[in-house]
């Protein structure tokens, strides 16, 4: 623990279903294509994010379903074409999902510390559910950057606004689904980037049907076509991240 | 006997007249494909048959019709489909000029130098070889010496030399006296050849030789030469003999010396552009002034009106230190309506006394910011204007002006006239480029009545805005200078209006600057009075001096006619002793100024642009030069259209008179070189060379005055910038904008395929400036692959003013159009104006030709008639 040989990123929604999944599965694509090793975790129970990577419906493995059963986690790890690795959720079954909690506080990070990370430019993201608090876990402590997913609507701002204190640092803020046609949203937009500085903004993600059809598709919409405006806006994301996490000159 | 008999029928009997007959019927169809008039058939088929017993088998493949295609393409103004005498003579002329002056054998060749046409570049090759290998050298070797001899510590000891006075002083009497020597010392006319030889090559070097020093030399050299013509033609070329002679002459002399006099004092002036640095505002909003924008206008239609206001409410800079005022002359109550709809300060006045120096003054008893920043109402201003000109304001207390470039970003008419829009530098490239910035260098920046501020202390003091002349701004500026008060140019393009409409919009503006600079040079001259620096009257003499080139313009344009018509020596000289003090005169200036004022302006353009003005500014110039009272203030139109290309006679008419005056000069010389004194051909051939330039500039008149269309209301302004569309279906693309206009924007996506779009399509504009987003709704007006043009759909003032606000008020939004010009080549330049001549004889030619066709129906005939004789350039065939 005493040196951490891996960068870990969370990202977390800042309310239920604006997209953070998205979000998490075409930044670890764009990192690792650009030439960051990188390794993912989905924590929401809707076990979407291998979706995203290539990985069918029909597959129901997945790392906290073998928790639950006991048995290694190891067997859940995969690898999409590009070579992003990822712990998909797995499917886990309503009754099954109080055998959550009985799961010791930071099995995360002790998974993590059992990994052996060859490259010192790795980079680990962790999809995690808005409905569960970070705060106080180990998680958040080991954490170097978090990426709250915001959406331009009404709802998110008030979230925003009423956990404007906590934050902290290391948090970084991403606007997703951003509707430009929209007064409403572009307003919001105005409201949100006036109300932090602009250090801290990593970027906006637009709402584009480019990404529902990727998702359609099996795949993520940096893996579809690189030349897509949403394309650029994960890969300036990630050069962001990238460059937040190893400073400047890490690229 | 009967053998032969039997031979001959034998012979007969057993040929085979099939044969013969389906010969026949094969000509006869395609005698008949031919379609030509009976009378010609046997022509026809005579000259194919004689090619053909003279050919022989290189023919055999022609069949008749296509024999018949060659013919044609030869003849092609002759319809062979009908017989008429008259075609006959045609076709006799014809054929003397082909068999004269275009052989087969030059056919072949025109169509071998049409495909081979990038082999003959041997001579190129040789000329960038020399110069590869001995010029570059060369100068780079003495560039290199020349650096390595100028440390920190020499440098330092030769300004320490110079600072001793009694030195310098007599360093510069020695100077002057040298100089003066070197002008009017005579020479042997081989002598002088000399020394114009040397002076040459010793231009030509440092014109490629950088810095400024460099420039400096040469313009002495220029001065020195142009003096010593100067001083020779008032010593030794006035024709004290002849009377008519001698008085023309004495008027091309004053023409020349005003041309000398307006050349030096411009080296002065623009001497050393001084490239001011912007001044940084204090971090602290609370120190940043108050500042009123005033736009006044009179009669221009709101929708000049509504981007500069809104462009000037997007001003970044402390809301409560920022107020927007329209001063309305006209009292036009939708004007009115639109300000307190939209939160503007709107002013009127009870009368229009002084048109806009009073309107302006009237709003300065009415307002109370400290400061006053004036924009026309087509000037519309970037967010970034007053931080770029209010930092030396607050750094400087003694501080009254700080002007800005005036930038078009419609075509100004010579731009559009000879198409050049953004291609080369335009007229006022070179006022607010170098002249300006020269003026700032002596403190000496004119104030241009629009994008710039003033401090609101000083302009009360000289009694508000000048109202004494029709150019209120220069006098203004020329009276805050004199009460000792600073002035400033920036150069960067902070605002951007429309050019003038038309030619003769552009005469009526240009009349009203030259009358208001004549008055002030009556009513308050520079050259006398208190107040001034030495330099700042030189500045402002050279200004008022330069609206006189309407007379010595006219004067060069018709002095060689005196020779030529009149018959009388208006330079007393030999024609070899002319053309060696002339020739180097000229040739350094054009080629000092070249150097120094390339990048803002073409070597010879300045003559087309005075020529057009010339007739229209020499009689207002006298008039007011005579009583400056007369004379008011005329509103300069913009924002207007041209339906269509004509070519404007009603300014064109003096040009005509005297583009036939040249021509009938040009004939005169060829009727004296044939049957005059032989002693006289070098001088008629002289003055016809310089006449023939003449008409050459005569032709850009014409082809400037020949109106284009101009039907955008809208004018698209060409600027690169990333953004992201969405189409109706949601799927989002990036895109760069090519340009934009207040109704549209022309736009390239960004894609690897292509992507569909069909004309009527919806689709969003998402533009952005930094954390300001605002999207647009708009239509697909036009596809071609990825480019689209796109249309707003709702063109409501709401919108108009999100779209300044990303567009038209980016702080870059002029500064990107910065010419990359290389090196001027003086004889290619000369050649571009040999060609817009004859491009404007040719469209001359055009419009007189329309004009007789539709006045004079039967003179037009008679003309179409006479020409069809004419002889004509074949087709290319097929073969």
């Amino acid at each position: 623990m005493a040196t951490k040989d891996y960068k870990l990123v969370i990202v977390q929604g800042i309310k239920g279903g604006v997209g953070t999944t998205t979000v998490t599965a075409n930044l670890a694509v764009s990192l690792t294509k650009i030439g960051y090793k990188v390794l993912t975790f989905d924590g929401c129970t809707s076990n979407n994010l291998q979706l995203h990577l290539g990985m069918g419906v029909d597959r129901t493995e997945g790392l906290h379903k073998n928790l639950i059963n006991q048995q290694p986690w190891i067997d859940t790890c995969f690898e999409d074409k590009n070579g992003t690795v990822f712990f998909p959720f797995g499917k886990v079954a309503n009754s099954d999902l109080c055998k959550l909690n009985a799961l010791e506080p930071d099995y995360l990070i002790n998974i993590l510390n059992q990994i052996d990370f060859e490259s010192q430019s790795s980079i680990v993201l962790v999809d995690y559910p808005a409905y569960l608090s970070l705060s106080d876990t180990a998680l958040s402590l080991a954490c170097d950057i978090k990426i709250n997913v915001s959406t331009c609507e009404v709802a998110s701002y008030s979230r925003l606004l009423q956990s404007l204190d906590s934050y902290s640092e290391k948090d970084m803020f991403v606007l997703n689904r951003y509707n430009p046609e929209s007064k409403l949203e572009s307003d919001i937009r105005t409201l949100i980037s006036s109300e932090f500085d602009q250090s801290r903004f990593l970027g906006v993600i637009f709402e584009d049907e480019f990404i529902h059809q990727a998702l359609a598709q099996n795949t993520s919409i940096v893996d579809l076509n690189e030349y897509y405006k949403s394309s650029k806006d994960f890969y300036h994301l990630s050069m962001k991240l990238s460059s937040l996490l190893f400073g400047p000159s890490g690229e | 006997m009967s053998y032969i008999l039997r031979f001959t029928w034998l012979v007969i009997s057993n040929y085979p007249y099939e044969q013969l007959v389906k010969k026949f019927s094969i000509v006869k169809s395609e005698l008949k494909k031919t379609q030509c008039s009976l009378i010609y058939k046997p022509f026809i088929i005579v000259i194919w048959l004689l090619n053909w017993a003279f050919l022989g088998n290189k023919i055999e493949k022609h069949s008749l019709s296509i024999f018949f295609q060659n013919v044609c393409s030869k003849y092609p103004h002759i319809r062979f489909h009908r017989f008429s005498i008259t075609d006959l003579v045609r076709i006799i002329i014809q054929s003397a000029y082909l068999v004269l002056f275009f052989s087969e054998s030059e056919r072949s060749k025109r169509i071998i130098i049409q495909s081979n046409n990038s082999k003959f570049h041997v001579y190129k090759t040789i000329e960038s070889l020399v110069r590869k290998l001995i010029v570059e050298p060369l100068r780079s070797g003495i560039l290199f010496f020349s650096k390595a001899g100028l440390s920190q510590e020499q440098n330092d000891k030769r300004i320490r030399f110079l600072k001793i006075k009694w030195l310098r002083v007599t360093l510069t009497i020695l100077m002057l006296g040298l100089a003066f020597w070197a002008i009017v010392v005579p020479f042997e006319p081989i002598n002088q050849l000399l020394f114009s030889l040397i002076l040459w090559m010793i231009a030509l070097w440092l014109r490629s030789t950088p810095g400024k020093l460099a420039t400096f030399v040469m313009m002495l050299l220029s001065i020195l030469v142009s003096s010593r013509y100067i001083w020779w033609r008032t010593t030794n070329s006035l024709n004290i003999d002849d009377g008519l002679g001698f008085i023309l002459g004495l008027g091309l002399l004053a023409a020349e010396i005003y041309t000398w006099l307006v050349l030096v004092m411009g080296y002065m002036q623009t001497a050393w552009p001084l490239q001011r640095r912007i001044v940084q505002l204090p971090p602290d909003y609370d120190n940043w002034p108050s500042v009123d924008i005033y736009i006044p206008t009179y009669n221009e239609p709101l929708k000049v009106l509504i981007p500069t206001v809104f462009a000037a409410q997007n001003i970044d800079w402390p809301e409560d230190k920022l107020n927007v005022y329209v001063l309305d002359d006209g009292k036009r109550e939708n004007i009115k309506n639109f300000c307190s709809q939209n939160n503007i300060n709107y002013i009127t006045r009870p009368d229009n006394s002084y048109a806009k120096a009073g309107n302006l003054n009237h709003a300065l008893t009415k307002t109370h910011g400290e400061f006053v920043a004036i924009f026309d109402c087509d000037h519309v201003p970037v967010r970034s204007f007053l931080q770029m000109t209010m930092g030396g304001f607050i750094k400087n207390k003694n501080l009254a002006l700080v002007q800005t470039p005036h930038h078009f970003f419609s075509p100004d008419p010579f731009e559009r006239n000879l198409h050049v829009f953004n291609e080369e530098p335009n007229e006022g490239e070179l006022f607010y480029g170098q002249i300006q910035d020269g003026n700032d260098l002596w403190n000496a920046t004119f104030f241009c009545g629009s994008c710039a501020v003033l401090r609101r202390g000083p302009l009360e003091e000289v009694g508000g805005i000048a109202t004494e002349t029709v150019t209120e701004d220069a006098h203004t500026a020329l009276k805050l200078h004199r009460l000792g008060y600073d002035s400033s140019y920036v150069n960067l393009k902070q605002a951007a209006g429309l050019a003038t409409e038309s030619i003769s919009a552009h005469i009526g503006q240009r009349i009203r600057w030259a009358r208001g600079m004549l008055q002030i040079f009556r009513v308050d001259n520079p050259l006398f009075g208190k107040g001034l620096s030495f330099m700042q009257r030189i500045c402002y003499s050279n200004a008022m001096l330069h609206f006189f080139y309407g007379l010595p313009r006219l004067v060069f344009l018709t002095a060689p006619l005196t020779f030529l018509l009149l018959h009388t020596y208006i330079i007393y000289a030999p024609v070899e002793t002319i053309f060696l003090y002339v020739v180097p005169a000229i040739f350094l200036a054009n080629l000092t100024n070249s150097r120094h004022q390339g990048k803002y302006r073409n070597t010879f353009w300045a003559e087309l642009y005075e020529s057009v003005l010339a007739w229209y500014i020499f009689r207002p110039t006298l008039v007011a030069l005579i009583s400056p009272k007369k004379g008011k203030f005329n509103v300069t139109e913009k924002g207007g259209v041209v339906n269509k290309d004509y070519f404007d006679w009603g300014i064109g008419v003096p040009y005509l008179v005297l583009i036939l005056l040249n021509f009938l000069g040009i004939a005169f010389g060829i009727w004296r070189i044939s049957f005059g004194p032989e002693s006289e051909i070098s001088t008629i051939i002289m003055n016809m060379v310089w006449t023939v330039y003449n008409l050459m500039i005569l032709g850009g008149v014409m082809a400037i005055i020949t109106e284009s269309k101009q039907v955008r209301v809208a004018h698209r302004i060409e600027y690169k910038l990333p953004f992201s569309i969405c189409t109706q279906d949601g799927f989002v693309y990036d895109a760069v904008m090519n340009d934009y206009s207040e109704t549209g924007i022309g736009l390239k996506v960004l894609s690897e395929q292509k992507i569909h779009f069909d004309l009527g399509d919806k689709v969003t504009v998402v533009l952005h400036r930094d954390e300001i987003v605002h999207s647009f709704d708009t239509t697909v007006k036009f596809v071609s692959n990825n480019t689209l043009g796109v249309k707003f759909d709702d063109e409501s003032l709401g919108n108009l003013r999100m779209l300044i606000q990303v567009t038209f008020s980016r702080a870059d939004a002029w500064e990107i159009h910065t010419m990359n010009r290389d090196k001027e080549i003086i004889s290619s330049r000369l050649m571009s104006i040999f060609k817009i001549g004859i491009k404007g004889y040719s469209s001359l030619f055009f419009y007189l030709h329309s004009y007789i066709k539709e006045h004079l129906p039967q003179l037009y005939l008679v003309g179409l008639y006479l020409a069809s004789y004419l002889p004509k350039t074949p087709r290319l065939s097929n073969s």
